[in-house]
């Protein structure tokens, strides 16, 4: 199957003799890699879909931008902005504030570039995961995003990415916090045409010493193909937060995959899917305590329409150094139609013994008592069913400190909760 | 009976307690009394021998040996009974099963033969009256479940069952309602000897009207810093710790 | 620490007890796996010809299998052709009744305490006693044939109750169905056979009692347990090896039918030779258990307690065929030294209403490692189902590991599951708590481990139940921190 993909002209096309050997290096070992495919994509069966509409995975040859056709997409995002074109960082189209480093990685002096190759394919999951594996080949210009040291930018970032190719887009950046700096992204992929396309983004975050991360990823990607994977190291007394809010893709795959390597690192992981239209989100996440005294909280909740399809995995794995960890670990799904389903997989596997870990998920129906009384009160069922949901989602949004931002998000999840279609 | 000289412990390198001397003699009742974190929970748990808690100079003399290598089982076989703030839940494990377990090694230590079912029942039965406890309540496990009020009293049960010399009250009087206190008092009350002697750590005076002490220490940052009847505890009460602060 | 890590030590350094052997003539096959092996034991056990062609098509099947790599386990390579595959004690004759087997092998049971004469036995429990490959008695034959049910070898249920076997046999655990059942069904010996008729509530336990004796052999029993409408049975299974350098293969079949209203209650203890403290010998226990509830209102229930094995590989499952019916698992499973363990359940609902929980209570000591895998899938057409599972684990020391792996996988809206599951290690204000009264750290440790235990160990039958505590304490002696 592997063969019949094509993907190796992307390979051709690298110049830099350095992203030339690491990008040879990884398609040598493709096979391996997707040897590992079957059991990690066993209720994404994206090859089968992707084949039938794609002879190569490759994307085209970079080609010109206007930034004067994205103006108006632009408008409704955050006037913070880091705008990615197939792939290609438009610094014209642009607005980072002091402290906001960005360049791609053939801007760069040569100084940077060596600096830059210290965290590259670092922490990525291209050895594990055959998409996050085509992205590194295929991948051209990868975006190095840098927070400086001491950095504390409170207004959040929004990363836009668009994508506007009938071939297949990659993405790929690079985050580096440095000691002490604090940030808040969202991100955004948006496409130009609303159905058939592919695109995969692969991003690789580093948090230094006592740095603080907030980021927010919203997925409405019609019926388009999404793959997306975010690899994240934390170092000494860091914190990281995520928050991955997932409504419509042909296929949306997220893998989020964090290392806590030092001690005192603490991360929050937070997603919500509202999957509707015959949509498929898959959500596999991993952490890794390595060290003493980290936690981890991880708390995913979904409601799945008529005729979609919710994929859980989440690990967590605590080493045998990482004593008094504290991992926790949950999973809630609401099914809306005989003809939606739910794979979850909660995974631990712990290797210590000092620590506190559990995990727990559940699946079931919305509580038919509750929407009862709301309907006895006069609200009709579709709204009374739309507020019971809101209410199930606010146990994550409440997590978001920022009372704009929160507010923010749970309109968005409002809206879509509004267009669930049940039977 | 119980003789500490000169006690510094603390715990994660933490100084808690700094030079604490005190004195019990059997049939005699000693209150502790002392703001929030001065270190009597801490004296409590280093004369029953938890192992946090580091002993870093000074003696724990009981009956002339000093106890500070013991360990928290040997100390209980010797006597010393610790009822605890909060008594922890041990899931599974019924509070009766649990008690025969503890008695038997505990004879078994003193040499006695152990009780056969029959004769631990009857045993059991008569201390339950004692502090108004219910079979039901000894047939769930070990303070699962249990409300407050349940769980102090089945300490003072233990208390019972286990015949101690010298019994340390950690703050029992936390958490409990009047009558609790009361029945708790009772059975602390009915256990007192000439042989055995009792010491209750307590931040208010109120338990103090039920088990009337011989003695008030006053614990103020790791010492006692001043002693006396069951009148300074009322003189506590009205003027606060305060008063006594202010005065060293 | 350092005295944790003392008690911890004296706690793991527990010897396994049941480690002797007994010499007494065998009749047993050369080694090797082929068609020929095959052959010889269906002559000896002088099958039909259906039950050999079903062998070798199975040896067929499992000629093009390989072995599954999925679980948390390391197997070393097994040498398939180094095994015998049938070993048996040698008969004089044709027993007529249990009083005339070799009185050896008599004592053999009775030092594991398993009497086998009905006189001396504790009325109430029904005994099958399987030796390597083969039955050699079965207790209270008579007085259960009034009731009508069957209880017998394997063998003697397919010399005389051949339309029985030939009905059920491979029905729920196919012969293809994995690797380790397809060999089983190529070169399986014996096992019992039990069936209870209609309306009838079986007034004892059944039990089968298995020990493997001789060396270089595998033991491949199968059981077939089949619940007729209405009927309710309770099924005891053990099992025992001598402490041998080698190891040894278990690779065992257990299949259930339970019909409409009946229900089929099948309770384990698991105490094969684990290996010694080096890891070195112990059983590979390799075993496919799975019942259907063919019927409405049906149930099948699950309880093990797993102390034994170098490696455990075992899913006993429920298939929730008929409406209203119910599945239940409950398991301890202890590892201690170098033991390996991959142990859970799957509950497949497919009739609707349908019900099934999930206990399981994991303990790691010493360098083991110890994983729950579990499958709960409801299909589209169940419709109102419902499931819950608990899956704690408990970490004695710092060099094993717990690994929980469930797969939940729901296809209609109207079911509900939940899953819990936790990981610790024994809280230091408990032992303390005990402590403080008197009882010293390693009977606190016990008492703790069998107070996490008590919702699987209350499902034992009471006997058995005893015996299981005792077996958790003594498997964990000297292991808590």
């Amino acid at each position: 199957m592997l063969d019949s993909i094509n993907i190796t002209e992307s390979l051709s096309r690298e110049k830099d003799p350095k992203l030339k050997e690491i990008k040879n290096n990884i398609h040598s070992s493709l096979s391996s890699v997707f040897s590992r495919y079957k059991e990690e994509y066993k209720f994404t069966p994206f090859f089968r879909r992707i084949q039938k509409k794609y002879d190569s995975l490759s994307p085209e040859s970079s080609k010109e931008i206007e930034p004067k056709n994205y103006e108006k997409i632009l408008s409704s995002y955050d006037s913070l902005r880091l705008v990615i074109v197939n792939g290609t960082f438009v610094n014209k189209l642009s607005n980072l504030p002091k402290g906001l480093n960005v360049s791609s990685y053939d801007k760069l002096s040569n100084e940077e570039k060596e600096n830059f190759l210290n965290f590259y394919t670092q922490t990525d999951d291209s050895n594990d995961d055959i998409f996050s594996s085509i992205n590194l080949i295929s991948h051209e210009g990868c975006v190095s995003i840098s927070v400086n040291e001491g950095a504390f930018i409170d207004k959040k970032i929004s990363i836009i990415n668009i994508i506007d190719s009938a071939l297949p887009s990659y993405f790929r950046k690079c985050i580096i916090l440095r000691k002490n700096a604090k940030i808040s992204f969202s991100e955004d992929f948006i496409y130009i045409n609303p159905t058939g396309n592919f695109s995969n983004s692969v991003t690789e975050i580093f948090l230094n010493e006592n740095s603080n991360l907030n980021y927010f990823s919203v997925q409405k990607m019609n019926s388009n193909f999404h793959f997306n994977s975010i690899n994240v190291v934390q170092n000494k007394n860091s914190t990281s937060t995520f928050h991955t809010y997932s409504f419509t893709g042909k296929i949306i795959r997220n893998n989020l995959n964090i290392k806590l390597m030092d001690r005192n690192c603490y991360t929050n992981m937070f997603g919500f899917y509202a999957v509707k239209n015959k949509s498929l989100v898959d959500n596999h996440t991993s952490v890794d305590h390595i060290n003493e005294n980290s936690i981890s909280n991880e708390h995913y909740k979904g409601v799945i329409g008529e005729g979609s399809n919710a994929v859980f995995n989440g690990k967590i794995f605590v080493r045998q150094k990482a004593q008094k960890t504290n991992a926790f670990q949950s999973n809630n799904n609401i099914l809306l139609s005989d003809n939606a389903k739910v794979n979850t997989k909660p995974q631990l596997e712990i290797w210590a013994d000092d620590v506190k870990c559990s995990h727990g998920c559940t699946v079931g129906q919305l509580d038919e008592e509750a929407l009862f009384y709301l309907m006895s009160r006069g609200i009709n069922r579709k709204d009374s069913i739309s507020l019971l949901l809101s209410a199930f989602s606010s146990e994550i949004t409440e997590k978001i400190e920022d009372e704009n931002i929160r507010s923010f998000y749970q309109e968005v999840i409002l809206n879509e909760l509004e267009e669930l279609n049940h039977d | 009976m119980l003789e500490i000289k000169n006690l510094h412990a603390s715990i994660e390198n933490k100084g808690i307690l700094k030079g604490l001397n005190l004195k019990v003699n059997a049939g005699e009742v000693h209150a502790i009394m002392g703001p929030n974190g001065s270190g009597k929970s801490t004296l409590a748990s280093v004369i029953a021998g938890r192992e946090e808690y580091e002993v870093t100079e000074g003696e724990i003399n009981y009956f002339g040996k000093e106890i500070s290598e013991l360990s928290p089982d040997e100390r209980a076989r010797e006597g010393i009974f610790l009822a605890f703030q909060y008594p922890v839940e041990i899931p599974g494990v019924s509070t009766t099963n649990f008690i025969k377990t503890a008695v038997n090694q505990v004879r078994e230590y003193r040499g006695e033969k152990s009780l056969d079912a029959v004769s631990f029942l009857k045993v059991m039965k008569e201390k339950m009256k004692l502090v108004n406890i219910k079979q039901e309540l000894l047939s769930r496990a070990i303070n699962e479940g249990f409300s407050g009020g349940e769980k102090k009293r089945n300490e003072i049960f233990q208390m019972a069952m286990l015949e101690p010399k010298l019994s340390i009250l950690d703050e029992t009087d936390s958490g409990l309602d009047i009558d609790a206190l009361k029945i708790v008092s009772r059975g602390v009350n009915a256990l007192r000897s000439i042989d055995n002697a009792t010491v209750v750590v307590t931040h208010y005076q109120r338990l103090l009207d039920y088990i009337v002490p011989d003695f008030v220490h006053v614990l103020i940052e790791g010492k006692i810093v001043k002693s006396g009847d069951k009148n300074l505890a009322l003189e506590l009460e009205e003027k606060g710790y305060d008063w006594i602060k202010v005065k060293n | 620490m350092s005295k944790d890590d003392k008690i911890l030590k004296e706690f793991t350094s527990k010897e396994y007890e049941h480690g002797w052997s007994v010499d007494f003539e065998v009749d047993q096959a050369p080694r090797g796996l082929n068609e020929e092996v095959i052959k010889l034991i269906s002559q000896k056990k002088e099958e039909p010809s259906w039950l050999l062609n079903w062998r070798l098509d199975a040896f067929e099947n499992f000629k093009k299998m390989t072995e599954p790599d999925w679980s948390n386990l390391k197997i070393p390579k097994i040498d398939y052709q180094d095994i015998s595959y049938y070993s048996a004690p040698k008969k004089k004759k044709m027993l007529n009744s249990i009083d005339e087997v070799d009185p050896e092998l008599i004592k053999t049971f009775e030092k594991l305490g398993i009497s086998l004469q009905e006189q001396k036995r504790l009325s109430g429990v029904a005994v099958d006693a399987v030796i390597d490959s083969v039955s050699i008695g079965t207790t209270f034959k008579e007085k259960l044939s009034e009731l009508g049910i069957i209880f017998c070898s394997f063998s003697d249920a397919v010399k005389e109750h051949p339309n029985l076997v030939k009905k059920y046999l491979g029905k729920v655990v196919p012969s293809k169905d994995n690797y380790f059942a397809c060999l089983n069904s190529a070169v399986f010996s014996d096992g019992s056979f039990c069936y209870i008729p209609k309306g009838v509530r079986c007034p004892m336990e059944l039990s089968t009692y298995f020990r493997i004796n001789a060396s270089n052999t595998g033991q491949f029993e199968r059981t077939l347990i089949i619940a007729d409408e209405g009927s309710y049975v309770s099924y005891l299974e053990g099992c025992t090896a001598p402490m041998r350098d080698e190891n040894q293969l278990h690779a065992a079949v257990v299949e259930i039918h339970a019909e409409k209203d009946a229900e089929v209650k099948y309770s384990t203890v698991q105490n094969w030779y684990p290996g010694d403290k080096e890891g070195k010998g112990g059983i590979y226990n390799f075993v496919t258990k799975r019942g259907i509830c063919n019927g409405n209102n049906s149930k099948i229930s699950w309880t093990q307690v797993e102390t034994g094995s170098a490696i455990t590989w075992k899913y006993p499952s429920c298939i929730l065929k008929g409406d209203y019916s119910v599945g239940e698992f409950y398991s301890v499973a202890v590892t201690n030294n170098y033991q390996q363990a991959d142990t859970g359940t799957k509950m497949i609902h497919i009739g609707k209403n349908t019900k099934s929980k999930i206990i399981s209570k994991g303990i790691s000591a010493g360098f083991s490692q110890n994983s729950y895998r579990g499958q709960v899938n409801v299909m589209k057409r169940a419709k109102n189902s419902r499931n819950f599972s608990q899956c704690d684990s408990l970490l004695l020391g710092n060099n094993c590991g717990a690994h929980t792996f469930p797969y939940i996988d729901i296809e209609n809206k109207s079911s509900m599951v939940e899953h819990e599951a936790t990981t610790s290690k024994i809280g230091e204000d408990q032992i303390f708590y005990c402590l403080q009264r008197g009882i010293d750290e390693e009977n606190a440790i016990a008492l703790i481990v069998n107070g996490y235990a008590k919702e699987v160990l209350k499902q034992l039958p009471m006997e058995f139940s005893v015996e299981a505590q005792k077996l958790l304490s003594l498997t964990l002696e000297g292991s808590v921190g």
